[in-house]
Parts: structure tokens; C-alpha cells; sequence
């Protein structure tokens, strides 16, 4: 891994919405940082500052009104095929109407592969996340957190290098968000991945991340960038029980609530 | 009471109204030649379907009523799909259609008739004509309805324009497209029928009319009896394929 | 814009007018097509013999008997002018009908009032010419679609493969110009109309001449019901008719009954002026009626015996 070289880079991408009709919001104001590959970073902010639009810009799904997002030197400027945007309504993004294995079939069917073969790498990935003997299922069948494993093993089943999960576990009770965390963190590791993820759970940034970016609200910029210092691999458990795990979690809450006070005060 | 089931409750107030009729009828509260009470039609529904009459203009009406909603379903489809997805289509059809769709197609029976005259041609035109609307409207709604997220995550997971259509769009489409093809169902019939009373000179509206004009009026209600019966056997047969094709429907 | 109470009111009024028109034993509601043959009502109308016997009609017009007698038997209307075979039908049925007044008798006028017109380039002759095409009539199972079909038959063709199609009779001369029927079967005012364009149309057939002459084509009819219910007016009803009849056999050239026919048809006058208007008959003759019925049997239109008499008022025989 080439230490110096960054591998994505986001430069002063600003993103505007209205201004022909009405007045004009400046949703994310010119925000900037770089991430190394294999890198795993996580973007914390408070609701409604424009997170998903940003990791939307850099999945190359919607246009950024100023700025540039770079993947590897070459400009993002449509979905690019190392990269795999998650969204944060899982089932939504799975097709209703396809069992759980033609969920993840969907990426290989344009490719030419005999059916026996795609069967075969569907169960591959989906034995990834725990999900073998739910093949058949169909996705309304699924509890919710099986459901966002579902949306993983197909994101993974597309061979990305870079992953993009929109807030992927705010939607599922406390202990299958651990359950969760650890196994991204697993297949993070497995596959060499780069990961960006946007939450805002200050714990949850902090266990799982190498550096954490965080934003303002609106307009939005990179307030700081915080290295988590943290030695790998995470534990559920005792990762969070260390002294330096605390005292990050204890500043950047301690951060986020002045700012959200001193909004207040201001407002 | 609960136990008869929604079903038998739907069967026992078809019996009660028909116990109604009778009464009514047996009171002397209505002209017996204009409204039959059902004892009178009964034997005269018995005669025409165990001599086997009905099966000849049943066939035919069913027979126009079929290749025109064939073709009007996959053109609406078609249209649908292709003003759903392409801007420029969508321009450059959504004028005329709008224009077309208002005009009650039963208007355009006497205009078809001097192009297409009264046979086989006119009736399963003007079936198409009336069936076009509602399937094409139900699959242009269906398609711009396509959840977003949906959209976007065929995006991000690199499939192409047209393997979004094929395998996105139109299954995620599918209920609403159902809808209307349901729809276009009863209108096609209604559209068959009238084509039928107004211009033709077979088929069950000639029928009707024809009976009416020789007084033969038990006969009469007796067709349309069949006319219920086929109307209602097409809708239930339609719900079951709805129900096997968007079995996620309800989901 | 309306409150609901001038509406309200405006409702009562028209239903109070319409109920009092509808029980006033002075009133008669009479249906009619309209073609000549219905002439001395619209004469006993307007040379006020309705009037002197104290009679207001209300005229309201159809397509023919067929479509009539349902709104006869639903009260629409008190007497109705229809064909004789549609009566008979009816009758047959089991509707109970009352003949009231003498309508149509064809006397043989080789073509001269109504018969088959064709467009002129068309050709047609024969009976046969005519399979695989279509005939316009006023309604189907009437006389005039009998008549069609007997003549159809006697020149060498087979009806069945013929189709009728239902017009109106005010609209045959244009559905025969557009090309949507081949033949129809017409009646006056439209028949001549339709002739004396030479250059377009010809007639090529005489049905009620060369099946049956002497055909008793239509009737005034009312339902057994009212008939017993009102022997009063429409005895009186009879004798207005009757002298409407009279004035209009006395009168067939006069400039006054031109414009009575042209302000029913619709005609324009120079139109009306053109046509062979032929005399009507004042009493039923139940012979030919016989004769008409006996057609409808031999064609399968009824089976078992109709009482013509029974069903025929005095004083339309008298």
C-alpha cells in the first residue's frame, strides 16, 4: 500500500440546490479530504448537514456544483465500477420480487456466466454475511438487519475496492448493530477494502474508523479531522473499555454538543 | 353471523336482491313485459345454455374482446414504458394523448364505422382504442414511480439502461401496470358490446338489441345475465393472475 | 349562481306541469316517425280538430315501431304510429296492444313512394346482388326489414348472408352517400328525395309491391290498458284523426300541406313539393292485415294465431 498517494480525493466540492426559482441552499460548502486505500474513515455529522448528498457525489450519483471527486487520479463523474453506494433504506435498494439469491444475482447476470456458476458465487458472498440458508428467502421475509446484509453481499458480490455505507446500522436494534459492525469490519479486513461511512453515532465512528471527518451543518464543511489511534483488530467489547477509546468519544460528544448549544444560542 | 365468511355475505345479498325483484315483480309493481321477474328468466337463461346457443355469439364477442385488448395492452405498455422513460418521448406523445384520452371512445364507434365498416375490424379497433388509455396511463405512472433508491442502486452497481428497464423498471412496475390492464378489461367489454348494439350484426350486443326489438324480452335479460356472469368471471380470473404475478404486492 | 331554492322551485314546477300535462284526460302523448305517412296527424294538429274536441297532443318522435313499444308499454306515450309486423310481434309476446286508428296501406305504386335505393354506380338489381352487402332499415324485425328480406328472397338471393344494418330514416340518404350501408330500403320524404338525384342514386326495388300488394304497413296503436281506460278521448281522439285524414286526402297538392310535412320531416319545402304524396286509408282493413300476418308466419316470425279483431278498436273499423 502506497502510503503517500491518496486514493480518493474530494476537493472543495460545494453543492448548491434551488436558486432558479427560489432562494438558493448551499448544502455542503466547499469540503475537502483525502483517503489513503484501504483506509476506512468515517463521517460524522448532525442530521439534515448534507452527509448522504456528499457520499452521493463521491459515488458519482449526483453532480456536485463545484469541485471535484477523484478516485485513483481519474475524476468521478458517473457511478464508477470500483465503488458501491449503500443506502440507508436497505430494503428499498432490494428488488421485492427476487428472492435473496437473485437479490445478489443481479450483478453477475449481464455478464455472460451460466446460471450453475452464478448460483454458486451468490452463495459464496452470501455465506459472507451469514445468510447461506436464506437463498430462497425473499427480502420481505428478513428482519431488517438481515435484510442490510443482504444489500452487503451484493454490494460485495460487485467486486467494489471502495464501499460507501449511508448510515447502515441506525435502523436496527443495539445488538445487531454490534453484530453488524463486526462483521464490516471483518470483510474490511478480508477484501482490502477502502470504506467510507457516514453515521451519527460518535461510538460507533470511533470503533469502527482510522480517522473520523467531521462536519458542521449547514453549509457544511470539514470542521476537523481526528485519527482514532486505535490498535486493530477492534473488539466489540474491549476496544470500547480503553482509555483513549473514551477520551475521543469524550471530546468529540463534549464537540458536538457545545456546537449544537451554541447553535442554539445563536438561533 | 361471522362464520358465512365475506364471501357467502357478497352471495347472500346477490339472493336477497334477487328475492327483492321477484317480490316486486309478483306485486305487480312494475310492467311484467319491461322487467321480468327472475322466475321468467331463468327458464328461458336454462333454454339458451343447455341448447347450447350461447356458445356462438359468446365466442365471438369474446373473440373481438381479446385481440383488442391484446394489442392495446402491449402498445400501452410499450408507449408507456417509452414515454416513462425517455424525456423526449415523453414531449413529444404526452399532447396527443392527452387530447385522445378524454374523447368517450363510444363517440368514435359512428366515425370507426364509416373507416372500418361493421365487421370484425371495427369492434376489435375500437376495443384497442378504449383499452389503450388506462394500461398506458397505469404503466407511464408505474414506470416514473419506480422508487428512486431502486434506480440509483442499479446505478451504483453498474447496470446498464437497459438492464434497468428490463429488470428493474418493469417488474417494479408490474402492480400498477396490472391495475390498468384490469381496468382496461371491463372498458374493452363495455366497448365490444356497444360496437356491437350500435353497428354488427353478430356477436352478443346484436344479440340484445335484437331480442329487444322482437319483444323477446326474457330472452333478453337473460343474455345479459351471461354478460354479468362472463364480466365478472374475467375480473376474478384477472385478480388471479395479479396475485401470482405481484405476489409482493401486499408486502 | 342558482340557489338551491330557485332550483327547488324550478323542480316542483316542472314536475307539477308534467304530472298535470300526464293526468289530464285532455292530453294525448303521441309518438310518430317521421315520415309522411303520420301527415293527417300533423294536419288534424294544426287545422285545430284535436282542439274542437277539446284534445291537447303531444307529439314526440322515434326511429320506428320496434323501438317504440317498450316506451308505449312504460307509459311514455299514450298512442304511437308503428308497423304492423312489430306489433304483431309484440303481441305475440304477450304485450297487450290496441289498434286505434288506421295508418299505412301500400297501394301498388310501382315505385313511385318507397322502395330499395342503391348508389347509381353500384349497379345492383337483384336480390343476390345484394349478399355479402349491407341494407340499411329503419329498425330490424319491422315490416320494412320483413318486406326486405321476402324480396331478397324472391329474386334469387339468400337474406342470410345480407346484413341490415339499423338508420334512421332521416339519415339513409347520408350513410348511402358516405359509403357506410350499400342499399337501403327508404320511405317518403327521403325516398324521392333520394331519386331525384338521378345522377347518384337509383331505385332497383319495390319490396311491398313485388311480395304482396296491398300491404297494411302501419297502425296507430295505444296499450289494451289505457284503450279501456280512456274510451272517451280517444273517441274523440278518433274522430279528429279521422278528419285529418279526410282534409289530407282532399289536399295532397295544396301549398298548406307542403309546409305541414316540411315542419315535421324537416324537409325544406322546394323538397317536399317534389314527392308523390298517395292517399291513406281512414278504417283498418283486417284482411290485409290478415295477409301481413300471414307473411310473418310463413317467415317464422310468429308461430300460433293472432285475434286481429279482437285487437282492433271499433271505431278504427267503422
Amino acid at each position: 500500500m502506497n502510503e503517500a498517494a491518496p486514493y480518493l480525493t474530494i476537493r472543495d466540492v460545494n453543492k448548491v440546490y434551488g436558486g432558479q426559482h427560489g432562494e438558493a441552499t448551499t448544502a455542503l460548502q466547499s469540503i475537502s479530504f483525502e483517503v489513503k486505500q484501504g483506509e476506512f474513515v468515517a463521517i460524522l455529522g448532525p442530521s439534515g448537514c448534507g452527509k448522504s448528498t456528499l457520499l452521493q457525489i463521491v459515488a458519482g450519483l449526483i453532480d456536485a456544483t463545484a469541485g471535484e471527486v477523484a478516485l485513483n487520479g481519474k475524476p468521478v463523474t458517473a457511478p464508477p465500477p470500483e465503488m458501491v453506494y449503500l443506502f440507508q433504506q436497505y430494503s428499498k435498494s432490494l428488488l421485492p420480487w427476487r428472492t435473496v439469491e437473485q437479490n445478489v444475482a443481479l450483478v453477475f447476470e449481464s455478464k455472460g456466466m451460466k446460471k450453475r456458476d452464478i448460483a454458486e458465487r451468490c452463495g459464496e458472498y452470501l455465506a459472507m454475511v451469514g445468510l447461506a440458508s436464506f437463498r430462497k428467502h425473499y427480502p420481505w421475509q428478513l428482519s431488517g438487519g438481515m435484510q442490510q446484509r443482504v444489500a452487503i453481499a451484493r454490494a460485495l458480490a460487485a467486486q467494489p475496492r471502495v464501499l460507501l455505507l449511508d448510515e447502515p446500522f441506525s435502523a436496527v436494534d443495539a445488538l445487531t448493530r454490534i453484530e453488524l459492525q463486526s462483521l464490516v469490519l471483518d470483510l474490511w479486513t478480508k477484501h482490502g477494502l477502502t470504506i467510507l461511512l457516514i453515521t451519527h453515532d460518535v461510538d460507533e465512528a470511533v470503533f469502527m474508523a482510522d480517522r473520523i471527518a467531521v462536519l458542521s451543518s449547514r453549509p457544511s464543511t470539514v470542521e476537523m479531522m481526528v485519527s482514532t489511534d486505535l490498535p486493530r483488530p477492534r473488539d466489540a467489547m474491549a476496544t470500547r473499555e480503553l482509555p483513549r477509546f473514551l477520551q475521543l468519544r469524550h471530546e468529540l460528544v463534549t464537540h458536538l454538543l457545545h456546537r449544537q448549544n451554541a447553535g442554539r444560542v445563536d438561533a | 353471523m361471522p362464520e358465512l365468511g365475506r364471501k357467502g355475505y357478497g352471495l347472500l345479498s346477490i339472493l336477497v336482491v334477487l328475492l327483492l325483484w321477484e317480490l316486486i315483480c309478483r306485486a305487480g309493481l312494475v310492467n311484467l313485459f319491461l322487467l321480468p321477474p327472475p322466475s321468467q328468466i331463468a327458464p328461458a337463461l336454462w333454454k339458451i345454455l343447455a341448447s347450447g346457443s350461447f356458445l356462438a355469439p359468446l365466442g365471438q364477442t369474446l373473440g373481438m374482446l381479446l385481440v383488442g385488448y391484446t394489442i392495446a395492452c402491449v402498445a400501452g405498455i410499450a408507449l408507456g414504458l417509452l414515454m416513462g422513460c425517455s424525456d423526449y418521448a415523453y414531449g413529444l406523445l404526452e399532447p396527443l394523448v392527452e387530447v385522445i384520452r378524454p374523447i368517450p371512445k363510444p363517440a368514435l364507434i359512428p366515425a370507426m364505422v364509416v373507416f372500418l365498416g361493421i365487421g370484425a375490424g371495427m369492434k376489435i379497433t375500437m376495443v384497442a382504442l378504449a383499452a389503450l388509455f388506462p394500461v398506458l396511463i397505469n404503466t407511464l405512472q408505474g414506470v416514473r414511480g419506480v422508487d428512486p433508491v431502486l434506480l440509483a442502486t442499479a446505478r451504483t452497481l453498474g447496470c446498464s439502461r437497459f438492464d434497468t428497464i428490463r429488470k428493474i423498471i418493469l417488474p417494479a412496475a408490474l402492480p400498477m401496470i396490472l391495475t390498468g390492464m384490469r381496468v382496461s378489461l371491463s372498458m374493452g367489454l363495455v366497448l365490444v358490446i356497444l360496437a356491437e348494439m350500435l353497428a354488427a350484426d353478430s356477436g352478443i350486443g346484436f344479440l340484445i338489441l335484437d331480442l329487444q326489438r322482437s319483444f323477446q324480452v326474457r330472452p333478453m335479460y337473460a343474455w345479459i345475465a351471461i354478460l354479468a356472469v362472463v364480466g365478472l368471471s374475467l375480473n376474478v380470473l384477472f385478480e388471479m393472475v395479479e396475485d401470482r404475478a405481484v405476489p409482493w404486492r401486499a408486502k | 349562481m342558482f340557489s338551491l331554492k330557485s332550483l327547488t322551485g324550478l323542480a316542483l314546477g316542472v314536475a307539477v306541469a308534467a304530472f298535470t300535462t300526464a293526468a289530464s284526460a285532455q292530453s294525448v302523448r303521441v309518438n310518430y316517425i317521421p315520415i309522411t305517412d303520420v301527415t293527417p296527424l300533423f294536419v288534424a294538429i294544426e287545422k285545430g280538430y284535436f282542439k274542437d274536441e277539446g284534445l291537447t297532443i303531444v307529439p314526440t318522435p322515434s326511429t320506428g315501431g320496434a323501438a317504440g313499444v317498450p316506451g308505449l308499454m312504460a307509459g311514455a306515450f299514450d298512442v304511437m304510429y308503428g308497423n304492423v309486423v312489430s306489433t304483431m310481434l309484440a303481441t305475440q309476446q304477450g304485450f297487450k296492444l290496441e289498434v286505434v286508428a288506421a295508418g299505412t296501406k301500400q297501394f301498388p305504386n310501382r315505385g313511385r313512394t318507397n322502395g330499395l335505393v342503391a348508389r347509381k354506380a353500384d349497379g345492383i338489381k337483384t336480390g343476390k346482388d345484394l349478399e355479402g352487402k349491407t341494407v340499411a332499415v329503419n329498425t330490424r324485425n319491422n315490416i320494412i326489414w320483413l318486406f326486405a328480406r321476402a324480396w331478397i328472397a324472391k329474386t334469387g338471393g339468400d337474406a342470410t348472408k345480407v346484413t341490415f344494418k339499423e338508420v334512421p330514416f332521416p339519415q339513409m340518404l347520408d350513410a348511402l352517400r358516405g359509403k357506410q350501408i350499400d342499399a337501403a330500403f327508404m320511405v317518403n320524404p327521403f325516398f324521392n328525395a333520394a331519386v331525384n338525384d338521378a345522377e347518384t342514386f337509383q331505385t332497383f326495388a319495390s319490396p311491398y309491391d313485388e311480395v304482396q300488394a296491398g300491404v297494411e304497413v302501419g297502425h296507430y296503436i295505444s296499450t289494451q290498458e289505457y284503450f279501456s281506460k280512456n274510451r272517451e278521448t280517444l273517441a274523440k281522439y278518433s274522430r279528429a284523426f279521422r278528419k285529418g285524414v279526410q282534409w289530407y286526402n282532399a289536399n295532397l297538392k295544396d301549398p298548406e300541406l307542403l309546409r305541414i310535412v316540411s315542419g315535421f320531416t324537416k324537409m325544406k319545402p322546394e323538397l317536399v313539393a317534389t314527392l308523390d304524396l298517395q292517399t291513406l286509408p281512414e278504417v283498418v282493413d283486417i284482411d290485409t292485415v290478415a295477409t301481413t300476418v300471414k307473411l310473418m308466419k310463413d317467415n317464422e316470425l310468429i308461430t300460433g294465431d293472432i285475434d286481429i279483431r279482437g285487437m282492433t278498436a271499433p271505431d278504427a273499423l267503422k
